[in-house]
């Protein structure tokens, strides 16, 4: 560090903690406002990595739906079963599944209370479609049997062994998966037969998941399967994994980015104005003190570099502060409230420090405006 | 070496304008020399505090000349003319700043520390704004504070100074440059008889040992003895007497200006000393 910076920063780190009441409103502030900004960033992310970890950890490269599918939660998409075989003759399949899924009201033993879940049917032999991420009991199912979401299992007081009751129709609960809480659906996971039964036919499935091969490429092979269903007279709509992925991020983002970015946006003023009013504040009190320095040959850009060096400093620990709460909330929330899902990525710590950053440039502004007009000849009265 | 340090010539500084300027300094000349201490005296609103901050270029005279003399070695700070003289009413604001860190010290009659550093890092700053390193700035401020019998209050915060151990670490931070021209303006009006005559002590034995050219302002009789000159000023106007004269007329005509102020108690204050010069 250049020497004129040290002495800068010594006088600006004294000045600053001389009032440590100051300090610690100003460090809160930003800190609380770097806390809201991360964990409404965290609650943003995470909810983008709930609404598609089912599809994200799928083995499916394609997914077959009826016309006009968008989103496993807005658009139903109904198909005749066994259409498997046309669509694996298509050159670059490798295989094919089919998925029952739907969302449906279930009722919790004990309490009785009714509750929408996600119930998908899968092929136990093959696990497409099924839990990835098993974190009690087991993996493997019968039919009779259910592997249910881990957030339903803790909010509801369940037990492996339990039995819960859709429709007519009882499951004993044999596992608890982790990660397959969609935002507002749990899934609860049941053979195909059973999810047959539960829907009450035998004829239809949702969904046909795609593996591909890779020799050729997704779009193409997904164009073939149109085109060979449409001559059996049939419409269908085919996804790329990543453009299905997309989709739920879109619905995601339109129902949640009018509330979320004005929140952050909000945060972010409150961060900005804590910082901008106390030093305004204090430099305000401490006007005198500059009138002296320029007096005695300080220059205006050392009494600028002072104040500036002021904002650096609370905003640098208001960021640290701010993180080492935002790592709290994001580890100890949970344990309370398990569908409360934080997600700290790099993206958000880095938008919240670039925005912080942004903030501990300009705040300094209004202040450093004030000290340009210090008049030092004020020293020499009273 | 030159004798002369500051060479102001025609002064004159005018607050506002029309109806309501003030003629604050009125076509003032005066010289300050080294080694000498000047002080200058007058009642209260004669313009001294105006005057001093014209030459320590902090206002700019509405018309007038102050030269300061600027030795080789900052030449390239400032526009310095052959024979090593600085106008300063040609500089800019930056320029003056460097001039007043570079050859000036400054006293004040409210001490002006700053509130949040101890008494020696106040006596640090003017070194370490012109960029000496750390730890020399704390040996050097540290030995000066030292000398001024300030040892035990080193890392005290001005709040918890007496008003006559301020006024020391204000001296310290003044000299610690060691620059050629001190500027004081009522220097021990806040302080009691006592400790305004250490300080004036001191600012003086350092002008004398040092060489460095003081000037004071102040409506302290007390302090007269100290001054090898003293300038009168009244409506910005200066007098210039000789010093034994000067005294008398001072001592004469503040005296009655206290007396009148304050009543007799401070007229029987000033009986002793008034005895002793007259
Ligand atoms: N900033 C100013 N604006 C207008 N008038 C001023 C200002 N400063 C001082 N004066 C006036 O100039 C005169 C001299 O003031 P000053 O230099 O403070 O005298 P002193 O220091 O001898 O008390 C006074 O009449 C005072 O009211
Ligand atoms: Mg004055």
């Amino acid at each position: 560090m250049p020497q004129s910076l040290r002495v800068i920063e010594m006088i600006a780190r004294k000045n600053l903690f001389h009032d440590k009441g100051r300090v610690v409103i100003s460090v809160g502030g930003v800190a609380l406002s770097v806390t809201l900004v991360i964990i409404l960033l965290g609650v943003y992310y995470g909810m983008m990595t709930l609404g598609t970890n089912y599809i994200v950890n799928t083995n499916a490269d394609l997914w077959v739906g009826q016309e006009g599918i968008h989103d496993l939660w807005h658009t139903y998409s109904l198909l005749p079963r066994g259409l498997g075989d046309e669509i694996k003759s298509v050159d670059g399949v490798e295989s094919v599944h089919e998925l029952i899924g739907r969302a449906v009201q279930i009722e919790v033993p004990g309490t009785g209370a009714k509750k929408t879940v996600y119930i998908v049917g899968f092929d136990p032999a093959s696990g497409v479609g099924g839990p990835w991420d098993i974190m009690k009991g087991s993996r493997e199912i019968k039919n009779g049997e259910a592997i249910v979401d881990h957030v339903f299992f803790v909010r509801n007081n369940l037990k492996l062994g339990d039995t819960i009751k859709v429709g007519e129709k009882e499951l004993r609960i044999v596992g608890v998966s982790k990660g397959t809480f969609a935002v507002v659906y749990p899934y609860i996971f049941v053979t195909t037969e059973d999810a047959a039964e539960i829907f009450g036919t035998t004829q239809y499935v949702n969904y046909y998941l795609v593996e591909l091969s890779g020799d050729r490429p997704a779009t193409e092979v997904a164009k073939d399967i149109t085109d060979r269903l449409k001559e059996k007279g049939m419409a269908v709509e085919i996804l790329t994994k990543e453009r299905f992925i997309q989709n739920h991020k879109d619905v995601i983002n339109e129902s949640f980015n009018s509330i979320l970015f004005p929140l952050v946006f909000i945060g972010f003023i409150i961060g900005a104005a804590v910082i901008g009013l106390t030093l305004y504040t204090m430099t305000m009190e401490k006007m005198r003190e500059y009138a002296i320095l320029k007096a005695i040959g300080a220059q205006n850009r050392f009494l600028r570099k002072i104040v500036f060096q002021q904002a650096v400093i609370i905003t640098f620990l208001g960021f640290a502060v701010g993180i080492g709460l935002s790592l709290l909330a994001t580890t100890f929330v949970p344990r309370f409230a398990p569908e409360f899902f934080v997600e700290m990525n790099s993206a958000t710590v880095g938008i919240t420090f670039a925005a912080v950053i942004g903030i501990g440039l300009l705040a300094p502004l209004i202040p450093i405006r004030r000290l340009n007009k210090v008049d030092p000849v004020v020293v020499f009265n009273a | 070496m030159p004798e002369i340090l500051i060479k102001a010539t025609n002064l004159t500084k005018i607050y506002g304008s029309g109806r309501t300027a003030v003629k604050a300094v009125d076509n003032v000349s005066l010289t300050l020399k080294r080694g000498e201490v000047v002080l200058l005296m007058g009642p209260s609103g004669s313009g001294k505090t105006t005057l001093l901050t014209l030459l320590s270029g902090l206002l700019r005279p509405t018309s007038g000349s102050i030269r300061i003399y600027s030795s080789f070695h900052a030449s390239r700070k400032f526009p310095i003319s052959a024979h090593g003289w600085v106008e300063l009413t040609e500089l800019n604001q930056d320029e003056l700043a460097k001039l007043r860190l570079e050859k000036m010290g400054f006293i004040f009659q409210h001490f002006n520390l700053l509130s949040s550093l101890t008494a020696l890092e106040n006596v640090m700053v003017p070194l370490l704004i012109r960029g000496v390193n750390k730890k020399e700035a704390r040996e050097r401020a540290k030995r000066l504070l030292v000398e001024l019998g300030l040892e035990d209050r080193l890392n005290s915060k001005p709040e918890k100074l007496s008003g006559g151990e301020q006024q020391r670490v204000s001296i310290a931070r003044a000299l610690i440059t060691d620059p050629d021209i001190i500027i004081a303006d009522e220097p021990t009006a806040n302080l009691d008889s006592k400790n305004g005559r250490e300080v004036i002590e001191l600012i003086h034995d350092r002008a004398k040992r040092d060489g460095k050219g003081v000037i004071i302002a102040t409506h302290d009789p007390r302090i007269v003895d100290f001054a090898d000159r003293i300038l009168y000023m009244e409506d910005g106007v200066i007098y210039e007497k000789d010093s034994s004269q000067a005294r008398k007329l001072l001592l004469f005509k503040e005296g009655r200006v206290l007396a009148k102020g304050m009543g007799t108690k401070v007229c029987k204050d000033l009986k002793p000393l008034i005895h002793l010069l007259f």
